[in-house]
Formats: structure tokens, sequence, C-alpha cells
């Protein structure tokens, strides 16, 4: 259960935006997983509601954008999809496959007042 | 300063009262510039847009876990300073983290210094079994979560001796990961060698 403390950090990520930025409310919250990365989304929404009560948070709507795994293939000097960490390249079979995407845990824009 | 007509530029900041002619602002919602204060300072991506008065996009991009990296990165710091060398035990509960630490420690204490941080849920249980062995160890109890962060490791550090490296332990004096990257929700050892 880290999406607890994933969550706490969230929300104090969003309030130190609203003290440096200077909203009163936040009605959508834009948050990038990605698909690699060892964050449930459905645990991640039920701590938020849970962590979010009573902040500058509460109600906001969490939108989660999962960012499919993506890897450098050096041998192919190209970027392949890859569905599971250390994956093989799917087009040589070469096992030096760099991730590049899907392992980004980032609140990526908010809808405030 | 509105971005979009960039009406307020001219002249300095206008802080007088005035009225737009330009076509875009012939629309229906209230214009209140907060004259006296830049207007892009208030609205942050100082736009105006018709339906869009009061609600704002903010972009923001920045990484959730930025805050435990900080942390994380202290700590990294502190090691290698005094010269540890940290390695992180990972797997889940009842698979022998704690035995091989034990055995390991009997084999190796004599030859460099160790120290445990371990990490439960609840008892010291763990902590115990390494301090029959003679080596320092510090019990992190996480409580009702598994979650086991930078920040908690900073202050298991506070309580362990963390001298510079006195003979062929300086050999190993790196520091490998102060918390991975992606924290797991599985139960932790710290293993710390002088």
């Amino acid at each position: 259960m880290h999406e607890m403390s994933i969550a706490e950090s969230l929300v104090d990520l969003i309030e130190d935006e609203a003290r440096s930025r200077g909203f009163q409310r936040v009605k959508q919250i834009g948050v990038k997983i990605g698909a690699l990365g060892h964050v449930e989304p459905d645990a991640l929404r039920f701590c938020f509601d849970a962590v979010s009560h009573g902040t500058i948070a509460e109600g906001a709507h969490l939108h989660l954008e999962i960012v499919a795994g993506k890897g450098w293939c050096s041998r192919c000097a190209q970027a392949v999809p890859i569905a599971e960490r250390y994956d093989l390249c799917p087009q040589c079979g070469q096992t030096h496959v760099k991730l590049i995407a899907g392992d980004e845990l980032r609140l990526a824009d908010l809808e405030v007042e | 300063m509105c971005a979009i007509c960039g009406c307020g530029t001219a002249s300095g900041e206008t802080n007088q009262p005035h009225s737009h002619g330009h076509e875009h602002h012939e629309h229906e919602h209230d214009h209140h510039h907060p004259h006296g204060s830049i207007d892009s300072g208030a609205r942050l991506a100082g736009v105006h847009l018709p339906g869009i008065s009061e609600e704002r996009i903010v972009r923001v991009e920045r990484d959730i876990l930025s805050k435990n990296n900080s942390f994380a990165g202290a700590n990294r710091s502190r090691l290698t300073k005094a010269g540890v060398l940290a390695l992180n035990l990972v797997s889940s509960p009842g698979s022998g983290k704690t035995s091989l630490l034990v055995q390991t420690i009997a084999d190796l204490q004599s030859r460099f210094p160790i120290a445990v941080i371990e990490g439960d849920q609840q008892t010291s249980n763990d902590a115990d079994r390494i301090r029959a062995t003679g080596a320092p160890a510090v019990q992190i109890n996480t409580g009702r979560g598994c979650h086991l962060d930078a920040h908690m490791v900073g202050h298991a550090l506070d309580q362990l001796p963390l001298a510079p490296a006195a003979c062929s332990s300086s050999r190993m004096s790196a520091t490998l990961s102060a918390l991975p990257r992606s924290i797991s929700g599985r139960r932790t050892r710290w293993w710390c060698c002088r």
C-alpha cells in the first residue's frame, strides 16, 4: 500500500503549488503514471480520496494518464514498446533495451480557481 | 497585462480603468484586471479566454517523489562522506533477509564494522536478532502502512555510529543506494558496513 504515501506526497505538492502560485481551490488534477512504475491506479484513487480530505485538493477529480512502457534499443537505434522491465527488444531480440518511458510518477497539471 | 491582447503593456502597466475596443474582449465574462498589480502574475497563464474567466490550467510537471528523492540524495551524500557502503535488501516477508544478515554479520564483523536498519510494520524482533550478534541495529516501525521512505532512513542514520572507514573496508567505501527509486511495499533491511 505505498500508494498512501504517494497520495500524501501528491497533496503536499499541490499545497506547495497553491502557496507559490496563489490559488484557493483545485478542480482537476492530472497525474502521469508509468505503466511499469508499480503504482496501482485504483489504489492511488482510493488513497487520494482519503488523504485529500480537509485539504485544498478535497473533491478534486483525479485524472490518471497511464504512460506506456518504452525502451531504446541500441542495435535497432530506435524506441520500441515494452510490456515489462528488462524486456528484450521486440524487433531484434537483443537484451539491451534501456527504459525511456513508463517509469514516471508526475503531477502534470492542475485546473484551479 | 493580458497575454493575449497585451493591454497594460504600453506606457507602463495601466493603473487606470480602461475599456477594450478590440474584438476578442467583446464577450460576456467580466473582465476585471486587478489594476495596481500585473495581471499575468495573478492569473498564471496570463490569458483571458471566454468562458474560462476564473479557472486556470496550471502546468506543473513535478515528480511526485521529488521530496523523497531530495531526502534520499542527502542520505547518499552523508553515507558517501562517512565512507559507508550501504546495501538495501528488499524481498518478501519471511524470505530470509534477517537470517542472511545474521549469518553474514557472524562471518564478517571481525573484518568490518556492520550496522543494520530494520524496517517492519511492528515489533523489534528482527532488530533484536541483529543486536544479539553484537552489531548495532535500529528498528523502524512503519505502523499501519508498510511504507519506508528516505526521511525515515535519515532519522535511523542519526542513531547509528557513522564514522569514516578505518581499515580494509575503505576499499568498499561506496554508497550503492540510499533508497530504491520506486518505493517498494515489501519489507526492507538496510545494511551498513563502515
